[in-house]
């Protein structure tokens, strides 16, 4: 009995005490990281039957538990992590945030001193402290662009570091981890019991990782502990641990478990330092970078296009005030390979292509992973294909971006390659200044425009901007090539002229006459916009008198001769380059140059214009029989009118019919110049005797092809051999022509012999001719002083006419045997001629056109017309009432050192919406504060969120696991009671001992 | 709910951190005096602060434009006020010559004053700015822009360019105006004429031209607007092979009537068209003239021809009557330059206008961006303190009543 007695207060004594350590072991470990409390559990013993009942046999020491849930400590890891990522995403981004606040730092004062400079430069543009002062300013952004973009790349290699440090201690805490995972799993065996202290211990190196990564943890059955990061990622495994690293690019790499490769897991990654540091990375600093670029570019862009077009103080054009954008060195850098390991990269050349349309994300180029050289473009930040392309047919090879485009120039490439295309990311960095000299900023427009001293008008004609400073133009410095001289021809109309003579304006080629202007408004002078080209027709029977047929006897007009012809109208599609016929139009045989001009401009994006224009000399009177009368266009002049070439002239200005069709005529005193400024068909008839006539000519001067002459008369052909042909016709040879005479059949003659002189030739093709079916006596070979070869027919009896209709060549006049040209003929003795004019065809950018060339009675066009441009390369506008005879002269801007009109231009670009609808370059800034600024906004709510969150979780545990002192002391004072109290228990055994020994001892 | 001792500790200091934290922003603001340190603090009203910064310094920009543009312009006035004085002074002098009481030698008094207002008007005419440009140059500020002429008067070598300021956004006002229109494009009383040497002239043979008169005002009229040009044959042309030149009209080329071929001799009167004009020197085969028929006259021409006029004119009848046709024709000539000046000084006028009103609209719109910058920006002081009042009241609190419950402890009991 007793002796149960004393082993029943003997097992209150030791749990009581286990008790009384355990609570010493609270209240010492109060402040101990991560601990949790520990209770211990007592019971009763297993009571004994004693006979007719259970005998308690005192307490037993259960086992002792810390207080703790493993719902709470997770959720502590999981909050813990979440604050910890935006504390460190806020810590970084306050960085930036605080770089853009400070009105010093920022770049808007560097921006507002450089377009203060140019205010003031424009205010006083030939001051040269002035424009020093631009120069200095221009020295001062370009800094402020550097140094802010070295502020944020060192704080991206701050954070490299950074996330070295985090990687380390990642490793650091795996490795204690596992430890304890293998100590606990040792532990574990021995009878159920539980190391407390070793999985607080565990648990606290667990939320310390949390701090840098979220992780997740997976129990064993042994104990220990699985441990996730990212999305599944094994970084312990039982014993085995993950290992985890930072690279040089800011990526974070993982070697774990079986597979010892390094894999990337910087996407997967979330919460933690490591979390925050990365979404700042990739969310904030680059995408600020990008800003900060996409500005640095559009300043360079906009204002060496527009200093480019400038002129400087010593009358050239300017360079370039920033570096420019696509530099080689700084295009090739926009581009870095991501998964190439040591392979050679391939060359990709990045160019900037607009300013205004770049974003501030970054693009890829992926090659396809079949390896078949296909790739894509594709924008990251939201990864959406921007263009597709590849290198299987050769290189180079061209995608567009977003203002921007990658030439894949050359290189070897593998399925499955990535390159990073940065277009702006190092806008920053790259920004230079290249202008060095005060002289050499250009604030000075290239063109001015004076008034002649007799203009009786109040035209007032201005430059209205260059746009293209590589037109042939300006093609000699400090000179406009050909200057220009704008002439009005009455008040709603005038022409341009070449007026690199002052003392003879001359038009230009081709002409540009006949322009409309409309008084009241402001109208733009030059004709052709940018890309515009010029097509004149062309073709054989252009600039040339009809065929003899047309050469008709009698008034009645036979046409001038143009042939049917079908124009195609060809529209080049800018992006993809396809060209598509869209219509056609079919020109009538006979269509006076007025008429196809009418119905080629009925084409849209075609404008059309025509003119007629012939010279006439060598007014012939026999002064006998018939006198001599000139019918032009149904006017009939006569007598007087036609005394002299003047006089003519006169007379022809006079007619007011001939004024309402828009012919006009000019006398130098030799030759009169006859156009038609609409285009309508010159119609030429002669009425007198025999030998009456006038000659024609081009406007030129030159001898015009007309074949066939007046009746009665004798004609001559003229044929020159060219002398390097010889009078060899041997090779190639026989070389036929057909010759008929009076519009008798043809006879073809052919030439086949070399010929050992002229004497020689003019014998072997007299006998040729004599011997074909126009036989001898009808037309006499000679040759002239010049060395032409001469064909005349015979005058007497016949209509002395000898036509070329065709040559084996395929032309009726170049024949390949040297007969290029026939002297002019005269039209006489009731014989009318046709003239058709030019027309000249301004065409939009990317359309063509092209012709049938039907060969039949020649061409208007040539089948794939010549296209020139159609602009200045500048335009000029002009308001006011000009009057006929008002003359403003255009030339190059030399030494105007006080024009400040291109300054003025710089100066717009501050308020231009370089960003289109995004705005100006201060908008662009203001967009980057904003961005950084509700970020780090956002990031500080996300802070007191999570913080707070936090909070409450750790309140839990501390609520749940904590040491309350108070309450060890209640425990204290309790197992010492009860301590004492068993104590008691066994001295009341042993005093019931004492009775009976007593007892017994008596 | 149960309390860990260390939970006590723990929750009394984060509180009080994050009271203290509140006192310190509070201190920030009321120090600086602004609402925010950084954008993140109102990131809407940092990017339009960004913005409102940038229009209060465009709006400084277009300030000191007009500044500038206003001292430009007073300079222009005041020399135009000058150049109205000797104008003025000239047509009384030609009032007087016209006094048929006068001789000949009186009027050579006249034509002395004349010539000297001459100068004065030169140099009025060549007046250059504080930065040592020629005001009435046009773009070509380092160019003189009047040179005497003989055959003209002068000859302008400015162009007609005429620089234009900022002074709002929207609008530019000149502040220069080009000597040509104030001095040379004048409205005559009739058609005249004025002769150019062609550029590409020989310059080793230099061929003057005289000063030319009109002797057939209807013939000039009828060529109006078209010019003439004389050109140099080869001497080949001639049969004596003598210097010989041909006029041409240079709309059409076509030879004036009996000018083809003149032989030339150096000084002698050559009547073309109704305009008479005299060839100086040896000229080369090639060298070229233009006649440019105009309506105009310069001020220096004419105050020129009045001195010639009035100092060579002798007192016969004919030179009497001639006297008074010339001294006729240069009053009109001289109010129409008088008009000329004043229809741009009148413009002056109207541009310091423009840039004095838009002054003040600068100034009103600066005091309003101003304001609203400082309502984006600035902190409420009265708010700002009494926040402060209470958050340090608070942390006062929290301090106190942590000193309390850090103090009970059932360790002090027991």
């Amino acid at each position: 009995m007793s002796s149960s007695l004393i082993n029943i207060g003997i097992s209150g004594l030791r749990a009581h005490q286990a008790a009384l350590a355990t609570t010493g072991h609270n209240i010492t470990n109060a402040n101990s990281q991560g601990y949790s409390r520990q209770r211990v559990e007592i019971s009763p013993q297993t009571p004994q039957f004693e006979g007719s009942a259970f005998l308690g046999r005192g307490v037993q020491l259960e086992s002792v538990t810390r207080v703790h849930s493993n719902f709470v400590t997770n959720q502590v890891r999981l909050d813990t992590a979440a604050f910890a990522e935006v504390e460190d995403f806020l810590s970084q981004i306050g960085q930036l945030d605080s770089l853009l606040a400070d009105e010093l730092t920022g770049l808007v004062p560097a921006l507002q001193t450089f377009f203060g400079s140019l205010q003031a430069a424009s205010s006083d543009p030939a001051s040269i402290p002035a424009r020093q002062l631009v120069l200095s300013e221009t020295t001062g952004l370009v800094n402020r662009f550097n140094t802010m973009y070295d502020r944020l790349h060192s704080q991206q290699e701050g954070l490299s570091n950074l996330l070295g440090t985090a990687a380390e201690r990642v490793s650091e805490l795996s490795n204690g981890i596992g430890r304890l995972n293998a100590r606990i799993a040792e532990s574990g065996g021995s009878g159920g019991a539980v190391a407390n202290d070793l999985h607080d211990q565990r648990d606290e190196l667990l939320r310390q990782l949390s701090e840098i990564v979220a992780v997740k943890v997976v129990p064993q059955d042994d104990g220990q502990l699985n441990v996730f990061i990212g999305k599944g990622q094994p970084l312990i495994i039982g014993g085995q641990i993950g290992n985890i690293a930072a690279t040089e690019t800011g990526d974070i790499t993982l070697v774990s478990g079986s597979n010892r490769e390094a894999q990337v897991i910087t996407s997967s990654i979330s919460g933690g330092q490591l979390g925050g540091l990365l979404r700042f990375q990739d969310g904030v600093l680059d995408q600020a970078l990008n800003h900060l670029g996409r500005i640095a570019i559009a300043v360079t862009e906009s204002a060496n296009a527009v200093h480019r077009k400038g002129v400087t103080l010593d009358g050239v054009f300017g360079g370039d005030i920033f570096t420019r954008v696509n530099d080689p060195t700084l295009a090739y850098q926009r581009a870095t390979p991501i998964n190439l390991g040591s392979r050679p990269s391939g060359a990709l050349f990045v160019g900037i292509t607009d300013a205004s349309q770049l974003t501030a994300s970054d693009y890829e180029v992926r090659f396809n992973l079949s390896g078949d050289g296909s790739f894509q473009l594709v924008r990251t930040s939201d990864a959406r294909v921007m263009a597709e392309g590849s290198t299987a047919q050769g290189f180079p090879v061209t995608v567009g971006g977003d203002g921007f485009a990658v030439t894949i120039e050359s290189g070897t490439f593998r399925g499955g390659d990535r390159y990073r295309i940065s277009p702006s990311l190092h806008g920053g960095r790259d920004i230079g200044q290249v202008i060095q000299n005060a002289r050499d900023l250009a604030l000075a427009t290239p063109v001015t425009v004076q008034t002649a001293i007799g203009n009786r008008g109040t035209g007032i004609a201005q430059p209205a901007g260059v746009f293209d400073i590589n037109h042939p133009a300006f093609a000699s410095p400090g000179r406009l090539t050909p200057p220009l001289v704008v002439h009005f021809t009455s008040a709603t109309t005038y022409e341009l002229l070449d007026n690199s003579d002052p003392a003879v304006p001359r038009a230009l080629v081709p002409p540009v006459h006949n322009q409309p202007y409309v008084p009241g408004i402001e109208n733009l002078l030059l004709p052709g916009g940018v890309g515009q080209t010029r097509v004149g027709s062309e073709g054989v029977n252009v600039g040339r008198l009809p065929n003899a047929a047309q050469t008709v006897l009698g008034l009645t007009a036979a046409g001038n001769g143009y042939g049917s012809e079908v124009i195609t109208n060809n529209r080049r599609d800018s992006t993809t380059g396809v060209v598509t016929s869209s219509s056609s139009v079919v020109l009538a045989p006979n269509s006076s140059a007025r008429q196809i001009a009418g119905q080629l401009s009925g084409v849209s994006g075609v404008v059309a214009t025509a003119s007629t224009e012939l010279a006439l000399t060598g007014i012939r009177d026999n002064g006998t029989g018939v006198p001599l009368a000139l019918v032009i266009n149904g006017v009939r002049f006569s007598g007087a009118a036609l005394s002299s070439v003047n006089d003519l002239s006169d007379a022809i200005n006079a007619s007011d019919s001939l004024a309402a069709l828009g012919v006009q005529a000019s006398s130098d005193g030799v030759r009169i110049r006859l156009s038609a400024t609409r285009g309508d068909d010159l119609v030429l008839h002669v009425a007198g005797d025999p030998a009456d006539g006038v000659d024609l000519r081009d406007v030129g001067g030159n001898a015009l092809a007309l074949n066939g002459a007046g009746a009665g008369q004798s004609a001559q052909l003229v044929g020159t051999v060219p002398a390097a042909a010889g009078f060899d016709f041997s090779a190639g040879g026989p070389y036929t022509f057909a010759l008929a005479v009076d519009g008798g059949p043809a006879a073809n003659i052919g030439l086949s012999a070399a010929y050992g002189s002229g004497p020689a030739l003019v014998a072997g093709l007299q006998a040729n001719i004599d011997a074909s079916t126009i036989g001898p006596g009808r037309i006499a070979v000679s040759m002239n002083g010049a060395g032409q070869v001469v064909l005349t027919s015979a005058a007497a009896g016949s209509n002395g006419r000898i036509d070329i209709s065709s040559a084996n060549a395929g032309s009726p006049i170049a024949m390949a045997l040297g007969i290029t040209n026939t002297s002019i003929v005269g039209v006489d003795q009731n014989h009318t001629v046709t003239v058709g004019g030019s027309v000249s065809v301004r065409l939009d950018a990317g359309l063509s056109v092209g012709s049938s060339a039907n060969t039949v009675g020649g061409n208007v066009f040539t089948q794939t017309p010549n296209a020139s441009r159609a602009d200045f390369g500048f335009q000029l506008r002009m308001t006011g009432r000009p009057e006929a005879g008002d003359r403003f002269v255009v030339d190059f801007n030399s030494s105007g050192v006080s024009d400040n009109r291109n300054a003025l231009e710089l100066v717009d670009l501050q308020s231009a919406r370089l960003f289109g609808s995004e705005g100006t370059l201060f908008d662009a800034y203001a967009d980057l504060v904003e961005f950084v600024g509700s970020r780090t906004n956002q990031a500080r709510i996300d802070r007191d969120a999570s913080q707070g969150l936090l909070r409450q979780s750790i309140a839990r545990r501390e609520s749940l696991s904590g040491v309350n002192l108070d309450e060890e002391a209640a425990n204290l004072i309790r197992f010492e009671q009860a301590y004492n109290a068993s104590a008691r228990v066994i001295a009341v055994a042993r005093d019931t001992f004492d009775v009976l020994f007593n007892i017994i001892g008596r | 709910m149960r309390i860990s001792t260390s939970q006590i500790h723990h929750q009394a200091i984060s509180s009080m951190l994050d009271t203290s934290r509140q006192v310190a922003t509070t201190q920030q603001q009321i120090a600086s005096g602004r609402k925010f340190a950084t954008p993140a603090d109102d990131p809407v009203a940092a990017s339009r602060i960004v913005s409102l910064n940038q229009e209060l310094a465009l709006r400084g920009q277009y300030q000191r434009n007009i500044q500038l543009a206003n001292s430009q312009l007073s300079l222009e006035d005041a020399v135009l006020g000058q150049a109205t004085e000797v104008l003025q002074r000239v047509r009384e002098l030609a009032l007087q010559g016209a006094n048929g009481a006068l001789t000949a030698n009186d009027r050579s008094f006249i034509a002395k004053e004349v010539e000297t207002r001459l100068d004065e008007l030169f140099s009025i005419m060549n007046t250059r700015t504080a930065t040592g440009e020629y005001l009435f140059a046009g773009f070509k500020g380092h160019t003189v822009p009047f040179v005497r002429d003989d055959s003209n008067g002068t000859r302008f070598q400015g162009d007609e360019g005429q620089r234009r300021v900022q002074v709002t956004a929207s609008s530019q006002v000149a502040v220069n105006d080009s000597g040509k229109r104030l001095f040379m494009d004048i409205e005559s009383v009739a058609t005249t004429f004025v002769m150019n040497a062609h550029p590409a002239n020989d310059a080793r043979t230099r061929v003057s031209v005289g000063q030319g008169m009109v002797v057939d005002q209807e013939a000039v009229d009828a060529l109006f607007p078209d010019r003439l040009l004389i050109e140099f044959n080869d001497t080949s042309s001639d049969p004596l092979g003598r210097a010989n030149f041909t006029v041409r009209r240079m709309s059409d080329g076509r030879i004036v009537d009996g000018l083809a071929n003149v032989v030339h001799v150096p000084g002698a009167a050559i009547v073309a068209q109704g305009m008479q004009f005299k060839l100086f020197g040896d000229p080369s085969v090639g060298d070229r003239f233009i006649m440019e028929t105009t309506k105009t006259q310069n001020v220096v021409s004419t105050m020129s021809r009045l001195s010639s006029g009035l100092a060579n004119l002798s007192d016969s009848p004919d030179d009497l009557r001639a006297l008074q046709t010339l001294i006729d024709t240069s009053i009109g000539n001289l109010e129409s330059a008088m008009d000329s000046v004043l229809t741009v000084r009148s413009e002056v006028g109207a541009r310091l206008n423009t840039a004095d009103s838009s002054a003040i609209l600068h100034q009103d719109v600066e005091i309003v961006t101003k304001d609203l910058l400082s309502q984006l920006r600035d902190v409420d002081y009265a708010e700002a303190i009494s926040r402060l009042n209470l958050q340090s009241f608070v942390l006062e609190a929290a301090q106190r009543s942590y000193g309390r419950v850090s103090g009970l402890s059932l360790f002090n009991v027991i």
